[in-house]
């Protein structure tokens, strides 16, 4: 080995951090070197300065540590419990809520099972009118259909024969002009 | 010697007890994790305060530490070291930390609180603390790199090839780092101790 050793070399070789080869060699060099003995000695001085200056973590120090830590762990287990509950509370009123609303909808359900009023509330007429010489007849009042209440033909002198229904709904009167031929039974 | 010695077992293989004891803790059993937390603290909390040289910091950090170990516990395999992963979880987060934060102006009296109950005389007690001083300014000329590779190896007794795995470098990155480190606390400790002279 020519001149003195790299003092990164020497830096290694004083804990063994060098490969066995390369640690032979600078091992053969600083024993008959004193430039480089003096570098390996202040180096060792600097690491037995730096291994004694830090005392181990006392015990007061360590139980602080491990207080806080369990101390977190113990609130976080409850915080999740916390959570787990507002979770379930959640969900229960959301049924309660879901359910009330649906009790709420039967109400109307029930109304809508009822039987719609199908005929319409006015029936137009669309022919012209014919003078009848008919007197008017009023036929009784007689249920005809689900729905329809009253039936009255109406026959005035000059005017189309119609029938008159008066359905469940009062504010729903059919009128429906019979044709010429068209005759209406009546009891 | 004995110091490296017993790290590197609990390093490299751990007693059954311990695993058994990550089982229940994922179990959920609340005082085994207290007792994996009994076991790894004063190696985690040691580590902290010389990566971080702020004793504060370090015990934020090693509760950190812990924190996260609990929290990630359920994708732990059992059968791994736990050493290891606990080295590298605090190298990271000291890393994260220093990153963050400003220097620290509380080590001294920290460290003079620790020779409070030593067998020192005063003058004793003067002169660790100024190289306790010296040391911990020393350090803060490393990268963060170089000082957590020569924590490790230097005060933590890792191998080479475990401070290596633990900074997920390579060795021969490793063994720059730590000879560029021990040259350079060398050089300052010899030109302090010099001036002093």
């Amino acid at each position: 080995m020519n001149g003195h050793v790299r003092e990164e070399l020497l830096a290694l070789y004083l804990r063994n951090d060098l490969p066995e080869k390369d640690h032979g060699r600078v091992a053969r060099h600083a024993n008959d070197c004193p430039e480089c003995q003096r570098t390996l000695a202040d180096l060792s001085r600097s690491y037995e300065l730096l291994a004694r200056s830090f005392a181990d973590p006392d015990q007061h120090d360590l139980v602080s540590v491990r207080r806080a830590v369990m101390r977190q762990i113990h609130a976080g287990r409850q915080g999740h419990r916390v959570w787990g509950l507002a979770a379930a509370a959640v969900v229960l009123l959301t049924v309660a809520f879901v359910l009330a609303w649906q009790g709420e909808r039967q109400e109307p359900l029930a109304v809508a099972r009822l039987p719609r009023p199908s005929p319409p509330a006015v029936i137009l007429l669309t022919r012209p009118f014919e003078v009848s010489t008919a007197p008017v007849v009023r036929a009784p009042h007689k249920r005809i259909e689900p729905g329809i209440r009253t039936a009255t033909l109406v026959t005035e002198t000059g005017e189309p024969a119609y029938l008159k229904m008066k359905t469940s709904d009062p504010n729903v009167v059919i009128l429906w002009q019979l044709q010429e031929n068209e005759k209406v039974a009546t009891p | 010697m004995e110091m490296a010695v017993s790290l590197m077992c609990q390093f490299t293989a751990e007693p059954g007890s311990i695993h058994r004891l990550i089982r229940k803790a994922k179990a959920g059993d609340v005082s085994s994790f207290e007792q994996i937390v009994m076991l790894y603290e004063r190696t985690v909390l040691r580590l902290a305060r010389r990566l971080l040289l702020d004793p504060e910091m370090a015990r934020d950090a090693a509760q950190e530490v812990f924190l996260r170990l609990h929290s990630k516990l359920g994708k732990f395999q059992e059968d791994r070291a736990l050493a290891p992963w606990l080295y590298r979880i605090t190298v990271n987060l000291c890393h994260d930390l220093q990153r963050r934060s400003k220097p620290s102006l509380v080590v001294a009296l920290d460290f003079a609180e620790s020779l409070r109950d030593s067998a020192l005389n005063p003058e004793q007690s003067v002169a660790l603390l100024q190289q306790q001083e010296l040391v911990i300014a020393a350090l803060k000329e490393l990268t963060p790199r170089e000082r957590e590779a020569i924590v490790l190896r230097d005060l933590e007794g890792l191998s080479t090839a475990e401070v290596a795995r633990v900074l997920r470098s390579s060795e021969g990155t490793v063994r720059s780092q730590i000879s560029t480190g021990r040259v350079k606390i060398k050089r300052f400790v010899m030109a302090q101790l010099g001036r002093q002279a």
